[in-house]
């Protein structure tokens, strides 16, 4: 099961300095509906990620982040990821820091599973907006 | 001139995004709590210690009392825990023998932090507003966190991502 969250642990590393957003690497991992993803996955782990050809294992660098204010919101800005010319079934994803021991930021559920074959595939997310974005307060 | 409620600074979120706010306990970072006059404004755009309209009395010096992060901190969180909330709580903390008129106050950290790319010293994370003036004359001056909570566990805590 996938359950969209910010996860627990990604709280408590802001209270313990641990990750930061503004210059390590995030990464986007996609996941079949099989995964077991929510607020109590601490890590990047390879179970039930999906496997195609021009997918690799943990997914694909974010591009573009950016922590950004807005008033009194701070938001993080991504760019959609996209995989090219590859075939899979994926339910959801988890944004990990691969600067960090691969600590976990976010799960994101698809809503539905996402079907592509030998195409290309796009992670839309929220607009970079401090109503709409993913990771905010 | 006047406190408006309590406020999370804007430069306090960024600042945890950056990484740079520790509270582990025993880390060496020290957190200290400053009381200030009605005299005060502040909102979420106040980022930094001042003491300008900091309370002077007996007992009390510029710059106010260091904090003790107590041991609730969570830890790395197993995945049994029925809480998803992440939060900081610290030991009351008391003025002795204090003559001192305070309507409110700024926690802040006592360091230089890099914060947005910014140098920003005594870096503040929160502003308590008491909601009226409260005073002391020669007997203890004491604040008083709110209880972590129970439902669920940090719900309440001065500090917390839910």
């Amino acid at each position: 099961m996938i359950t969209q969250t910010v996860t627990t642990s990604f709280k408590y590393d802001c209270y313990t300095a641990q990750q930061n957003l503004s210059t390590d690497t995030l990464k986007m991992a996609l996941y079949t509906a099989a995964a077991n993803l929510n607020a109590g996955t601490t890590a990047y782990a390879a179970v039930n990620e999906v496997s195609s050809t021009n997918y690799t294992a943990g997914g694909q660098t974010l591009t573009g982040v950016t922590v950004s204010i807005s008033g009194t919101t701070v938001y993080l800005s991504f760019n959609n990821p996209s995989w090219n010319n590859v075939s899979f079934t994926c339910r959801g994803a988890l944004i990990y820091n691969s600067s960090k021991s691969n600590k976990s930021v976010a799960v994101l559920n698809f809503g539905s599973d996402k079907t592509v074959s030998n195409a290309t595939f796009t992670v839309i997310l929220p607009a970079n907006t401090a109503t709409n974005a993913l990771i905010r307060s | 001139m006047a406190f408006t409620g309590n406020y999370m600074p804007t430069s306090f979120k960024v600042g945890l995004l950056n990484g740079v706010f520790s509270f582990t306990p025993g880390t060496g970072d020290g957190y200290y709590i400053a009381l200030y006059t009605n005299s005060a404004t502040f909102d979420a755009t106040t980022s930094a210690y001042t003491a300008t309209n900091e309370v002077t009395g007996t007992g009390y010096t510029a710059g106010g009392n260091l904090l003790t992060v107590s041991a609730s901190v969570p830890a790395p969180l197993s995945p049994f825990t029925a809480s998803t909330t992440a939060y900081i709580n610290f030991s009351d903390t008391t003025w002795t023998t204090a003559t001192i008129t305070a309507r409110g106050a700024l926690i802040y950290k006592n360091s230089t932090l890099t914060i947005g790319g910014a140098s920003v010293v005594k870096p503040v994370i929160a502003i308590l507003d008491f909601g009226s003036d409260k005073s002391s004359s020669a007997s203890n001056f004491t604040i008083q966190f709110p209880a972590i909570g129970s439902g669920p566990i940090g719900s309440t805590a001065i500090l917390r991502i839910a």
